[in-house]
């Protein structure tokens, strides 16, 4: 209870930190600009290729899913970082740390 | 017998700068205790070791010496910390959230299950004068309203040790007095409150006893009314005195001060009778014959000079 109410203010935080919400953006183009291949390979399947096109699409897929994936965790390091940081340069997780949290 | 609220036994605390070679001594061997149900001031300069005592106790960092406690637990410990509610100095929130939001947020992390949480929250929030503002983000509060939200989020536990770092720094006098008051209903519920405070004429009217530390050591500790009375000067009051009694008086020492319908005549303790007897010969009529009360401000300058640490 405790640590999902931590989490969702740090989600919270983290949804309004422009810099990361930018850098999402970005990421969501490029994951975009990275499936639109995808597209193409439905219309370019024939009866012939069509084992070929599917391997294609799975490593396509694939390729997106790991992206998707390190990128996640990625943000997910950053927001956490950026929250306790960001808590302590304002002076927010003094009354945080008050509570009864265990650290560990 | 049950644990004292807060017990500090030979607590050292030292910040090494490694990188410049310093070490700064932040607190050396203090130790004092706070009792159950008691209002106790925590006073000194700035960079006296307050805030590093504050932060020991709440367990945001560790001593390097010493032993201490709250309610028998060591501090950062679940159970002490349930038992605690904290105001920081300059207390920050966050700045997007409503009051009423906050006070969720710290409800559940305070582990207590009120049966109608919403009604707890608005009863507290009405109980510092902010049921008013609930719609108000709090990046728009004023500073007293800011502090007021403080005060509330650390009631929300139901705690029985308030530690509170500067409660009233930034209010106006209205607000001080709210605060005040507030500190004052809470004793009268029984609870502990630990506090720092450089306005010493407020510590008076609400504190039971007062620690005074300097330059990271307790310079002294006891209860406000036996420091204040403990002056060695006895005050006499009589309704008039002869004009030419006046330079003997001084002579011997006493210090004299006339007002419209009486005279004060600040004696020490040990000739308080000699002089009182010398009045009555003189034709005086003693009015009253106290304790001379010295204010905390005068015996606070008095013990730390005034100045604070570097």
């Amino acid at each position: 209870m405790k640590i999902r109410t931590i989490a969702l203010s740090t989600f919270g935080g983290f949804l309004r930190n422009k810099v990361i919400l930018l850098f999402c953006s970005l990421f969501a183009c490029i994951v975009l600009l990275f499936m639109s291949p995808l597209l193409a390979y439905k219309s370019a399947t024939t009866a012939a290729n069509a084992q070929q096109m599917q391997g294609m699409v799975l490593s396509e897929v694939a390729l997106v899913m790991s992206l998707v994936s390190g990128f996640g965790s990625l943000l997910a390091a950053w927001a956490a970082a950026d929250s306790v940081g960001g808590e302590m340069r304002s002076g927010t997780i003094l009354a945080v740390m008050a509570r009864p949290l265990r650290r560990w | 017998m049950a644990a004292p609220a807060i017990e500090f036994a030979g607590v050292t605390k030292i910040y090494e700068r490694r990188l410049r070679g310093m070490s700064v001594v932040a607190l050396s061997d203090v130790s004092f205790e706070v009792a159950r149900g008691e209002v106790c001031a925590f006073l000194g300069p700035n960079g006296a070791g307050k805030t590093t005592s504050m932060s020991i106790l709440m367990g945001f960092i560790y001593a390097d010496q010493g032993r201490t406690r709250v309610f028998g637990y060591k501090p950062g410990d679940v159970k002490a910390k349930e038992r605690i509610g904290f105001v920081p100095e300059n207390f920050a929130f966050y700045r997007y959230l409503r009051a009423e939001k906050l006070m969720q947020f710290h409800l559940r992390l305070s582990g207590r299950t009120p049966d109608r949480p919403k009604a707890f929250i608005n009863r507290l929030l009405a109980k510092v004068k902010l049921d008013g503002y609930k719609d108000l983000k709090i990046g728009k509060y004023s500073r007293g309203m800011v502090q007021r939200l403080g005060i509330a989020q650390a009631l929300l536990g139901d705690p029985d040790l308030l530690v509170l770092d500067e409660p009233t720094s930034g209010l106006d006098p209205a607000g001080r007095k709210e605060v005040r008051d507030m500190i004052l209903a809470l004793k009268a519920e029984g609870k502990t409150i630990f506090l720092s405070s450089h306005l010493l004429s407020e510590v008076e009217q609400i504190c039971d006893r007062v620690i005074i530390v300097d330059r990271g050591r307790v310079v002294r500790a006891g209860s406000l009314q036996q420091m204040l009375a403990e002056g060695n000067r006895v005050e006499i009051v009589v309704d008039q005195i002869p004009e030419a009694l006046e330079p003997v008086l001084k002579e011997r020492g006493a210090s004299v001060e006339r007002e419209a319908n009486r005279v004060r005549i600040t004696v020490d303790s040990g000739e308080k009778r000699a002089f009182a007897e010398m009045l009555w010969a003189a034709g005086c009529d003693v009015v009253s014959l106290t304790p001379a009360k010295s204010s905390l401000e005068e015996m606070f300058l008095k013990l730390v000079g005034g100045g604070g640490a570097e």
